[in-house]
């Protein structure tokens, strides 16, 4: 009897580092942050053996539990990486705390569901596109206006980013419509505003829509000794930028020729 | 000066875009600067489009780190913040027009310079990450 709850228990210690690993992957953290994180929690929790396989798609963790019994759960990720450090961060602290003194399994469920469940705010993911966008036009040479300019098309970005993408079979195709869309948005308002320059606009846009966060941390991956699951990220981050890359010369081969 | 006010407030946009704790804020955005201006003197000193550019990005990897470690936060947090202002968004957008207007020079010269600009940030950090791991690894064995 005894024995059969001690295997009940490590199943549900193992469900909830995989709901953490996920959380984690989701959020924007590097596929060797969650190996490390779930390997010393595992050991917190008191496995004698940890094997951890993570990619940015799937997750595979064999526990060997200190009764000597061995269990395995998989996790396929289908959601695009996101980004939200503040959630990262208090997950990074929770398993910190967790691997000093673990606390109880569903404590620790509960608690991640609440980080989870924090609310989003899209005002200030809004503001902060405009500050970016504008900021980066005017520092690669573009005046005032074409801040301006390139504030209101990271309004537009995001409102595609929070209505459009959902329907966008993939990343890639969302990238490549959204800057065809945009590119195309700018090259219209500078041939009807004369003193805007269609280059740093363009800029102040391109910046915001680079994954450079993927690409990063890919890259970081790699180095690290993840070559398979780096290798992935960094196809999938070229790949939309190079969408990116389509999108908006497509814009701007129509306005040269039109 | 412009130039340094407009990384600020760019980084300080990323931060939000990225829902960074805004007590992280300031000490983001303050990498993202240091970043630049290093890019800037180096790039006064040295003719070579990869040097500065490397300089610079193993400096901004180094503040994400050290701050990382200090806060006990992950490094991500500042490292993509400190590194945003190098990325060369302008190169990749003068490639792309030169690519439709069919002038190939420009295409090549562009396209040369936004390789070595993302090479460069990549290796500049890796140089960082691969000292910091040497000294965690030989730390352990004390």
């Amino acid at each position: 009897m005894g024995e059969e709850n001690d295997f009940g228990q490590a199943r549900k210690i193992l469900r909830a580092l995989l709901d953490l690993g996920q959380a984690l992957l989701e959020y924007g953290g590097e596929v060797n942050r969650v190996e490390d994180t779930l390997e010393r929690m595992g050991r917190a929790y008191g496995a004698k053996g940890m094997n951890v396989f993570v990619i940015t798609t799937s997750m595979v963790v064999t526990m060997l539990h200190k009764d000597g019994e061995e269990i395995t759960l998989t996790r396929r990720i289908r959601k695009p990486i996101g980004n939200d450090f503040t959630k990262l961060e208090q997950l990074n602290a929770l398993s910190r705390k967790c691997c000093q003194e673990p606390m109880k399994v569903a404590k620790l469920q509960e608690k991640i569901q609440e980080i989870k469940n924090q609310p989003y705010s899209f005002k200030k993911y809004l503001i902060g596109a405009m500050l970016s966008a504008g900021s980066f036009s005017v520092f690669f040479g573009g005046s005032l206006l074409d801040g301006l300019f390139s504030m209101l098309f990271a309004i537009f970005i995001c409102l595609l980013q929070r209505y459009v993408q959902k329907y966008c079979t993939n990343m890639a195709v969302f990238q490549l419509f959204c800057s065809f869309v945009i590119g195309i948005g700018i090259s219209v308002v500078t041939k009807c505003v004369p003193f805007l320059h269609l280059d740093y606009i363009m800029i102040g846009d391109i910046m915001l829509l680079i994954p450079g966060l993927a690409m990063t941390n890919s890259v970081r991956d790699i180095l690290v000794g993840d070559t398979i699951s780096g290798f992935l990220r960094l196809a999938e981050s070229l790949l939309w930028a190079g969408a990116l890359a389509c999108g908006f010369m497509t814009a701007i081969w129509l306005s040269f020729s039109l | 000066m412009i130039q340094l006010l407009s990384v600020f407030i760019g980084c300080i946009g990323f931060g939000m875009l990225f829902h960074l704790q805004s007590r992280h804020y300031l000490r983001a955005a303050l990498g993202g600067v240091c970043t630049y201006l290093v890019y800037m003197i180096c790039s006064i000193y040295i003719k070579n489009g990869f040097i500065p550019v490397f300089l610079a990005s193993a400096s901004g990897a180094l503040y994400a780190e050290v701050l990382a470690r200090i806060q006990r936060a992950p490094t991500t947090l500042y490292l993509i913040i400190a590194v945003i202002s190098l990325v060369p968004g302008s190169s990749l957008f003068y490639t792309m027009s030169a690519f439709v207007r069919e002038d190939w020079d420009f295409v090549y010269s562009y396209g040369v310079e936004t390789t070595i600009f993302a090479v460069a940030i990549a290796l500049g950090m890796s140089l960082v990450w691969a000292i910091f791991g040497t000294f965690g690894k030989v730390k352990k064995e004390i």
